[in-house]
């Protein structure tokens, strides 16, 4: 299996002098579903944006992320960006067009595809997300969870080969969460999720990387380091229900 | 403060006129009421009955058409002031303020009846630079959000403030003016990054 994404260790201080990554270091491979967990400030967030291209502002001198063996800079932030599809945490922050169809449109314009291929792409991302007929609709007045599913829609329509997800569950009432879920499980890609909703790690990642204080704490299967409860509450986090309740019959 | 995305009128005539074709109409009576001379009040009939007529097949209420136009009435009037030192000062005076306050009309008019959408399209249509029609579109959607924004936060400091008074709801306000300016940036940052995501350079 080839390698998707490779992170050695990245560092990044913020301009206030905040170290928020100190030496961060993973490998993912293609097709995995991998689940990013920590407490809140510990970093996950800041990686994200690093896998992307969007951090740091300037080169660093050595590279420390790559993308299908492409080094992550400055030069190259079109075709990283195009094949690392990434949710923000804030769907509002995302959705910056007047209508869905605009907001769905913004990427594959940005590519260069021509007006019927932008539509089709639209039309095609919409019907994966389940909102087929919302081109028209305003963003304002979505729900959360079709918010987060245009935002989606969105992300898909670059047609990316790695889907960043920045909390997708986080603010969702249940029901748009299982629906989300469902969504992202059936997804092609590679897949990186950082959240809180250990459920959703259990359900849909292979792995689980632990990050806290800018720092790789723990690797493993979901199973054996989610349920580990001395490692969870040591880094603020907990045990998950659903593990808690598994019986071996 | 509930900021509504469109202010539903019912459907007329003029509502079902394409965005073009109503932008059309609008851009040439906005020119006939500029053209018209200053001084010579009877003239003004002309564009009082145009803008009558199409404020009565746009089926806008009375009142509603005169409450908006009442809010930008102030810079109707600042920008008609400036003809008060001519020798004929009051009839010009007079004379702008009934063109200035038809000519809002008629936007006014024109806004209600045609969604943003459209009215983005038409633009885009138009040729305008991208950067200005993407700063457009971004106040459009934004302004949603920052009301809400807020909305919220008027509604977190009322659930605990206890005591009455002008000078505290000032002091509050002020507040929440200053926060909602530093959220705003922070916001800024981040869309900024989403539309980088996507391709935007």
């Amino acid at each position: 299996m080839s390698m998707a994404l490779q992170v050695r260790d990245l560092r990044y201080c913020y301009p206030d002098g905040k170290e928020a990554l100190k030496g961060v270091t993973f490998a993912v491979e293609d097709g995995e579903c991998v689940g990013l967990v920590g407490p809140n400030g510990a970093g996950k967030s800041t990686l994200l944006l690093h896998l992307n291209g969007l951090l740091p502002e300037t080169d660093a001198p050595l590279p420390a992320v790559w993308v299908r063996g492409i080094p992550v800079s400055r030069d190259r932030a079109r075709e990283i960006h195009r094949r690392v599809g990434l949710l923000f945490q804030d769907p509002d922050d995302q959705l910056f067009c007047p209508t869905v169809f605009e907001d769905v449109a913004f990427g594959p314009s940005q590519l260069g595809l021509g007006e019927q291929e932008v539509k089709t792409l639209v039309e095609s991302s919409l019907r994966t997300v389940g909102l087929e007929g919302f081109e028209h609709r305003m963003p304002h007045h979505l729900s959360g969870g079709e918010k987060r599913r245009v935002c989606l829609a969105g992300v898909l329509a670059c047609r990316p080969e790695i889907l960043v997800l920045d909390e997708p569950t986080s603010d969702l009432d249940p029901r748009a969460k299982r629906e989300l879920k469902a969504l992202l499980g059936g997804l092609p890609a590679t897949r990186i999720i950082a959240t809180h909703d250990l459920e959703l790690v259990v359900e849909l990642c292979s792995r689980v990387i632990l990050i806290d204080e800018g720092r790789v704490v723990a690797e493993g299967s979901a199973g054996a380091l989610l349920g580990d409860e001395t490692l969870m509450l040591a880094h603020g986090l907990e045990k998950p229900h659903i593990l808690r309740h598994r019986h071996p019959h | 403060m509930r900021l509504q995305a469109s202010f539903h009128l019912p459907p007329s005539i003029i509502s079902r006129l394409q965005a073009s074709v109503k932008a059309a109409g609008a851009l040439v009576i906005l020119l006939g009421i500029a053209s018209l001379p200053l001084g010579v009040p009877l003239l003004l009939i002309v564009p009082v009955v145009v803008t009558s007529a199409a404020a009565l097949l746009s089926r806008f209420p009375p009142v509603t058409l005169l409450r908006r136009l009442l809010m930008l009435e102030p810079f109707a009037v600042a920008a008609s002031a400036l003809v008060l030192f001519r020798p004929d000062g009051w009839t010009a005076f007079w004379t702008l303020l009934v063109k200035s306050s038809l000519s809002l009309t008629i936007v006014i008019i024109f806004s209600a009846t045609t969604p943003f959408g459209d009215i983005f399209m038409l633009l885009r249509r138009l040729k305008l630079p991208g950067i200005l029609l993407t700063t457009i579109a971004l106040l459009y959607r934004y302004l949603f959000v920052l009301a809400d924004q807020v909305e919220r936060m008027r509604r977190a400091r009322a659930g605990r403030t206890f005591a009455k008074g002008r000078r505290l709801a000032w002091f509050l306000n002020s507040g929440v003016i200053g926060h909602l300016a530093v959220r705003s940036v922070e916001r800024a940052e981040r869309v900024y990054a989403a539309m980088r995501a996507r391709g935007w350079e």
